[in-house]
């Protein structure tokens, strides 16, 4: 990690000054990734025995975020693991501080190339989901790098985290054993970790800052919680 | 500071007929990998023994056991 921030800090410098020219800014950017690339490949995890793992799509972490809940779902799951690409969209909408935070708890995991391209292709079979109403697949690389994730021999007998409806139905029809926010939510009230007036207030919370549960949806959760 | 924003916030999700289902495929999973693990042998030793082992653990030994009681209790 120490080698990061030196070589950030060293990038910074170069477009702050300017003296050699965007190229030269260019260029260390791409060395940074490489170096981040090298440094992602090396995240060796190790497992304890009975555990349970999961491995989550951005939806399901934003929420978490939002709701003040990621060590709620590490009580359930000792360690979630994301895709870089998941990573960068949760940079991209402001997470990246909370990223830091949950780390290691929080692993990061790098697809190779062959995966990357089997991520594409099932990006491609979301965006034409009856379900979806995006049809851009660049846009479904998240949910289907989560998929190729789950798909690994090793990641078998993990979760898999997902909200949206098209890469649910996908990752099922894969064999893949999924479950979205307000799923991990209804069973923390299950086993007693939360309240079901604790549930309802997460979701409410999400819901007021943009994630799309319903007031009605939310309503519905809470009325099975208290069952 | 950045603006946090939200994934995706116009695509469908679940219902809670879903969700019910979900909290059931959680539960499920968590106790097939319970059963899963190693082989356990149980010993009836007083509480007292073994909370007295407990306290010779170190931190990476306590901090699987940590785990492994969240996990249990998850079930």
């Amino acid at each position: 990690m120490i080698k990061i921030s030196k070589a950030k800090s060293e990038s910074r410098k170069g477009v702050r000054s300017g003296s050699n020219g965007g190229s030269l800014s260019d260029e260390k950017s791409l060395i940074m990734s490489r170096i981040e690339d090298k440094e992602l490949s090396k995240v060796v995890h190790t497992r304890i025995p009975g555990a349970t793992y999961a491995i989550s799509n951005t939806g399901p972490l934003i929420s978490a975020f939002q709701s003040d809940s990621f060590q709620l779902l590490t009580r359930i799951f000792p360690t979630i693991f994301i895709s870089t690409v998941c990573v960068a969209e949760l940079e991209k909408h402001g997470w990246k501080k909370e990223i830091k935070a949950v780390s290691p708890r929080l692993v990061i995991i790098k697809l190779s190339s062959r995966e990357e391209k089997r991520a594409l292709a099932i990006a491609r079979q979301i965006s034409q989901h009856p379900d979806t109403n995006d049809p851009v697949p660049v846009n479904h690389l998240g949910e289907s790098q989560a998929i190729v994730l789950s798909l690994r021999p090793e990641n078998r007998d993990d979760m898999l985290l997902l909200d949206e409806l098209a890469p649910r139905a996908i990752a099922k029809q894969a064999g893949i054993k999924l479950s979205g926010f307000p799923g991990v939510l209804l069973l923390a009230v299950q086993v007693g970790l939360i309240s079901p007036e604790d549930l309802k207030k997460r979701l409410e919370i999400c819901k007021e800052k943009g994630t799309h549960y319903g007031a009605a949806f939310i309503k519905q959760v809470y009325e099975m919680a208290k069952g | 500071m950045a603006t946090k924003s939200t994934h995706e916030a116009k695509a469908r999700v679940m219902s809670a007929t879903d969700v019910w289902e979900d909290a059931r495929e959680i539960a499920s999973l968590i106790k097939k990998n319970l059963q899963r693990s190693e082989p356990v042998v149980k010993l009836q030793v007083p509480l007292s023994m073994f909370m007295s082992a407990v306290e010779n653990l170190n931190r990476d030994e306590l901090l699987i056991l940590s785990r492994r009681i969240d996990a249990k209790l998850a079930v």
